[in-house]
């Protein structure tokens, strides 16, 4: 069995000048390799505060927003199959992230809204455990059908699977109450603001303390992404550094071939070549580990909360116990566990109680701000997660191995530090109950209110 | 006048969102006049929830693919000519990993 891989050429070692061409060719593709799967993002990071502040106006329509988004996406997705050279295929890529701002955005807030109360966490859980299931079809489509068809056909087809998407969200926008414009009175309504003022003013709100729960949530589940991102990365070339060659090859078979790309390519970064068999294994048992950890971490997280009843500090509770578990079992995972086998068992148990705090957080998150807020809450928590989570998580861990540790295990043992501090930030707020906002922000939600063009009192008058 | 939306308290005790919390303030009391906010309900919340969660389902399966060798590797990067391995012939082999 063999595959693709991006290695050094050696198409003449005798000619230094014909090496450093093929050397800096090399770093451009594999640049270019990895620019492909994380240029959505830049569209994501721009458009989703924008996409959040036009949803929390009182002119919103937020089913209507996110049919205008889904639209964005099958055309910049159908673009992405037309597209004429590798710089317009990544400006497509670039919109496909704009259009699936508006779904990041105001998705769990629906959600949240139409689950029966004793099944909120549940219901948000199952939205979650779509997103393993989805990369998992990733491959497997990238792999299949990209293969039998062609690559440009693959994108084609992915546009015409969105459009019944498209046309329940208009057709919802129309007839159902969650997509009717709420009575405003013109006189009330923002003018002249950016439409991204309202995520500026939550920002500003958020960063002077008055949404101290969103904030210490929003830092754990940064802290929770940017360990996974790293993991995800750099764990296939930790486990086969600190295990050597193993040979459980027939776990998946010839998966690897279509899904081992993911890693390489995300970061941009080279990866040196190791032996096919090792490092094929490796892939295939993070890939297997990730995904099913994944899947029935989040489901377990959401059924847990809403068995235990659905509040704040319950999930405060449980995300600071479960990333305590984490941090103690993936530590014992690196630093004392010298079988593979036994590593992955291990590691999957950790794995599981990282992905346990996926559905309560998100559940926090929408549940820690104002109703109004909770677009701008999400899509502001979706940014920092990635610029400060897994965008720099596996540099940073790439550094400190090269530069540091010189060792695998040091090096992943460190990255538990992430996941302490995430169970420390869910520890604070539940010791900071009762003391969450409202403190004294009258000024703030006075420029809310003239952002959204709403008068705002107090409950008292 | 309007009353100024509550922030949901810890524990439950008035929490605007989570449902399962006893709310102390009547539902327009948590709206903004001009309606900016306010509790949906959907004719059909199993059906908002499957097409929401198959909507994940496509959004990430396009991320994956992406990333796939299928689309990425050995589709773009061989039809735009972007991959070393049309330096010289002899980079085919390179290309691959050792066995």
């Amino acid at each position: 069995m063999c595959r693709y891989a991006p290695s050094l050429p050696t198409i003449d070692r005798t000619d230094g000048r014909t090496n450093d061409l093929t050397r800096l060719q090399y770093k451009n593709q594999v640049v270019r390799d990895g620019l492909l799967p994380s240029a959505f993002m830049i569209g994501l990071l721009v458009s989703s505060p924008i996409f959040a502040s036009l949803a929390s106006s009182p002119n919103r329509n937020e089913m209507r927003l996110i049919g205008y988004g889904l639209v964005c996406w099958a055309i910049a997705v159908l673009g992405c199959a037309l597209s004429l050279g590798f710089w317009s295929l990544l400006l497509c890529r670039m919109a496909v992230g704009v259009g699936e701002a508006s779904f990041v955005a105001l998705a769990s807030p629906f959600i949240d809204d139409v689950a029966p109360p004793d099944r909120k966490t549940l219901w948000l859980a199952v939205f979650y455990a779509c997103i393993p299931v989805g990369y998992a079809f990733g491959f497997f489509y990238g792999g299949t059908v990209a293969v039998a068809v062609g690559w440009r056909a693959a994108f084609a087809i992915e546009g015409v699977m969105m459009l019944p998407f498209i046309a329940y969200a208009f057709l919802s926008a129309r007839g159902d109450p969650c997509g009717e414009i709420r009575d405003t009175n013109p006189s009330e309504t923002p003018g002249g603001d950016y439409p991204w003022s309202l995520s500026l003013v939550f920002l500003k709100d958020t960063l002077r303390g008055r949404h101290r729960t969103y904030l210490l949530v929003t830092l754990a589940l940064t802290c929770y992404t940017g360990v996974i991102g790293s993991y995800a990365y750099f764990g296939p070339q930790a486990a086969k550094s600190m295990f050597g060659v193993v040979c459980i090859a027939s776990l998946v078979g010839c998966l690897a071939e279509r899904d081992s790309h993911a890693h390489s390519t995300l970061y941009a970064l080279p990866r040196p070549r190791p032996t096919l068999q090792s490092s094929e294994t490796t892939d295939i048992a993070f890939s297997v580990m990730t995904v099913t950890t994944g899947i029935f971490g989040t489901f377990a997280g959401g059924f847990v909360l809403d068995l235990v009843g659905n509040s704040v500090r319950n999930g405060m509770l449980l995300g600071a116990g479960a990333m305590a578990a984490a941090a103690v079992v993936i530590l014992v995972a690196f630093l004392s566990v010298s079988s593979f086998l036994v590593f992955c068992v291990v590691f999957s148990v950790g794995e599981f109680s990282l992905f346990f705090v996926q559905a309560p957080s998100n559940a926090l998150i929408l549940w820690s701000v104002p109703r109004e807020s909770r677009a701008i809450a999400v899509s502001l928590g979706v940014v920092c997660q990635h610029v400060l989570g897994d965008v720099p998580g596996p540099p940073v861990m790439g550094l400190v191995q090269e530069h540091l540790t010189h060792n695998w295990r040091a090096t992943m043992s460190l990255a538990v530090v992430f996941i302490a501090l995430g169970s420390f930030c869910y520890g604070l707020g539940v010791s900071q109950d009762g003391e969450d906002e409202d403190g004294g922000s009258e000024d703030r939600d006075e420029e809310r209110a003239r952002l959204v063009g709403v008068p705002v009192v107090s409950a008292s008058s | 006048m309007p009353v100024r939306p509550r922030m949901p308290q810890l524990d439950g005790v008035s929490s605007a969102s989570s449902g399962n919390h006893t709310n102390t303030m009547p539902t327009e009391a948590l709206l903004p006049r001009g309606g900016a906010v306010g509790p949906r309900s959907h004719r059909d919340p199993f059906a908002l929830l499957a097409m929401f969660s198959l909507l994940n389902v496509l959004i990430y399966l396009d991320r994956g693919a992406i990333s796939s060798n299928g689309i990425n590797a050995d589709g773009v990067v061989k039809d735009f000519d972007v991959s070393v391995r049309s330096i010289s012939p002899d980079d085919r082999s390179n290309g691959r990993t050792n066995e």
